[in-house]
């Protein structure tokens, strides 16, 4: 095999240094001296969706055309889901020469799609049939309750409920991944754990509170997905390149502040009075609006039926919504901590897709883009939330390309596989 | 910046920018928006027209390649299957002569931009809700 990608959805660079240094994750304390880690920036925005796509296409996303989970169809107020078929640059197994490849659980590769070898999608996978690639290989999955994701409604049954379902969820991963491993001789295998994520989304708190009850809870999670790091690393030998990523580093949640009630009451959103509002009664004297988690539109002419906002209007009106979000607070806690612009962040045949800006949150606060107006500081469970900085990055292998000193999720490939990459660039 | 990227027929608008020009290498009808510019032929060369177009190409026609930027054509799209020869002759043509361009490779899946029903989407909403995205 020449490449293991391990995806570790979620996992902060220094939290798996901390884990693997104080013994809660002994295979890693071995592993982590084999190789060269280092932290890593995640997409604009720190989404799993668009990272992911970075990770296996080295492109952000102007390139591959994922800027969040949801996307409004090009012309239209018609809210959309990206998945697969919203990608549009290949992912490193559909690449002309990339053998066959073992693809299980990697975010945003649903519906399955044909390629050379097999691949089981991840989130936001729904239906095991149409998850899976080439289709024979379903009943064996069905067979071992293989699920697509973990029922995350089962977080109001307790805690320890729903972390028994993200471990029953990854023990059946786990079997499947060394099932087809065993069924021949693959030239790559990826694998996410995303139970990690969903995690520390509900369980954060008592990863910071060493006196909660749940506190060992959280760390014996992290011990069971260490054991199964183990039995992977058991079975690679020195000539595998291997790889550890994560998409976004992870952080406390203390407030989800929905940034469209934000824009409404400064005058930039407008609505129609609607049971179930959606972006399709925005009013023409809309002048922005906002879409997970913290993606700003401007309510362009030409761009939606029925925008208004002119081009010479766009540079003034960025300049006064980056100022509009830096100042803004919330319980008096700044909003943002940075605003970019969209033309500043990506490049690509979509860049020109991309939101005009990205609010970057403040501390503690987590950006929703919810059209439903109803409140400012959104009840939710979630108390922990994703970061831009530190997610993971960790390879040991040969023929390796350099390391950038600012590494991004698009520049996994070019360090795992130059050459691979050189000759696309010599290509374009 | 990669000048290659893959879309559907239908999703093809999504690349299309002002002062693109696309050429149309499949014969497949592709969904544009109004006022798009296609490359055609006439008269053995190739030329932009404002009506939907497809080129069945030949060799000849790679003379005419770079006449065709000019105040109203800023950037060719080709449009072609997976593994076109013919595209790879012409992207291979274009960067040689420093046109701006940009290979759009149609996927091939009967039914691309229609996969979820609503039954789907709500249960995506679902699962989306409950990370706090939407």
């Amino acid at each position: 095999m020449l490449h293991f990608i391990l995806g570790i959805d979620g996992l902060p660079r220094w939290m798996w240094q901390q884990f693997a240094d104080s013994g809660v994750m002994p295979h890693s304390t071995k592993l982590l001296k084999t190789g060269t880690l280092v932290p890593m920036k995640s997409a604009l925005p720190e989404v799993s969706s668009a990272a992911w796509a970075s990770i296996v296409t080295g492109e952000n996303s102007g390139g591959h055309n994922i800027f969040g989970f949801t996307d409004l169809l090009d012309g239209s107020y018609t809210l959309g889901f990206t998945s697969s078929r919203t990608f549009r640059a290949k992912p490193f197994w559909a690449r002309e020469g990339a053998g066959r490849s073992l693809i299980m659980n990697v975010p945003q590769t649903y519906p399955a799609q044909p390629m050379n070898g097999m691949l089981v999608s991840g989130f936001v996978a729904l239906d095991l049939k149409r998850a899976v690639h080439p289709p024979e290989e379903l009943p064996w999955l069905e067979s071992i309750q293989y699920s697509v994701d973990a029922d995350m409604s089962l977080v109001e049954k307790g805690k320890r409920v729903f972390v028994d379902e993200l471990r029953r969820v990854m023990t059946a991963r786990c079997q499947a991944l060394h099932h087809h491993w065993d069924r021949e001789s693959w030239q790559n295998m990826m694998f996410v754990f995303t139970g990690t994520d969903r995690l520390n989304h509900y369980l954060w708190e008592d990863f910071e509170d060493t006196t909660s009850p749940f506190h060992q809870t959280f760390l014996d999670y992290y011990h069971e997905v260490d054991r199964q790091i183990g039995a992977i690393l058991e079975r690679l030998n020195d000539r595998t390149t291997l790889t550890a990523v994560s998409d976004h580093g992870f952080t406390r949640q203390r407030m989800s502040v929905n940034v469209n009630c934000l824009l409404a009451e400064a005058g930039f959103l407008r609505l129609k009075n609607s049971a179930r509002p959606s972006y399709i009664d925005m009013l023409p004297e809309t002048k922005a609006f906002a879409m997970d988690p913290g993606r700003i539109y401007l309510h362009r002419q030409g761009r939606y039926p029925g925008g208004t906002v002119t081009g010479e209007e766009a540079e003034s009106l960025i300049q006064t919504l980056t100022h509009f979000f830096l100042d803004a607070t919330v319980n008096g806690q700044p909003l943002a901590s940075e605003v970019i612009r969209g033309k500043d962040a990506y490049s690509g045949p979509f860049a020109h897709r991309a939101p005009d800006l990205i609010v970057m949150p403040g501390k503690d606060i987590a950006l929703s883009g919810r059209v439903n107006l109803s409140s400012l500081i959104e009840p939710t469970v979630i108390n922990g939330k994703h970061t831009y900085e530190e997610s993971t990055f960790f390879v040991r292998g040969e023929n390796l390309g350099q390391i950038p000193s600012d590494m991004k999720v698009e520049n996994v490939l070019d360090v795992i596989m130059p050459a691979q990459q050189q000759q696309l660039q010599r290509a374009a | 910046m990669t000048t290659e990227c893959s879309s559907t027929a239908n999703s093809i608008t999504e690349v299309l920018l002002a002062g693109d020009a696309v050429l149309n290498l499949t014969q497949q009808p592709l969904n544009t928006l109004p006022g798009t510019q296609f490359i055609a032929v006439q008269d053995a060369r190739l030329t932009s027209v404002a009506m939907p177009a497809a080129v069945v190409w030949n060799y000849s026609l790679a003379f005419s390649l770079s006449s065709l930027i000019n105040g109203r054509v800023t950037r060719l799209v080709i449009v072609s299957e997976e593994n076109c020869s013919h595209a790879d002759f012409v992207v291979r043509e274009l960067a040689a002569r420093n046109v701006p361009h940009l290979h759009c490779t149609l996927l091939n899946i009967c039914d691309s931009d229609a996969f979820m029903d609503e039954q789907d989407a709500e249960a995506v909403t679902e699962r989306l809700r409950q990370l706090g995205y939407i």
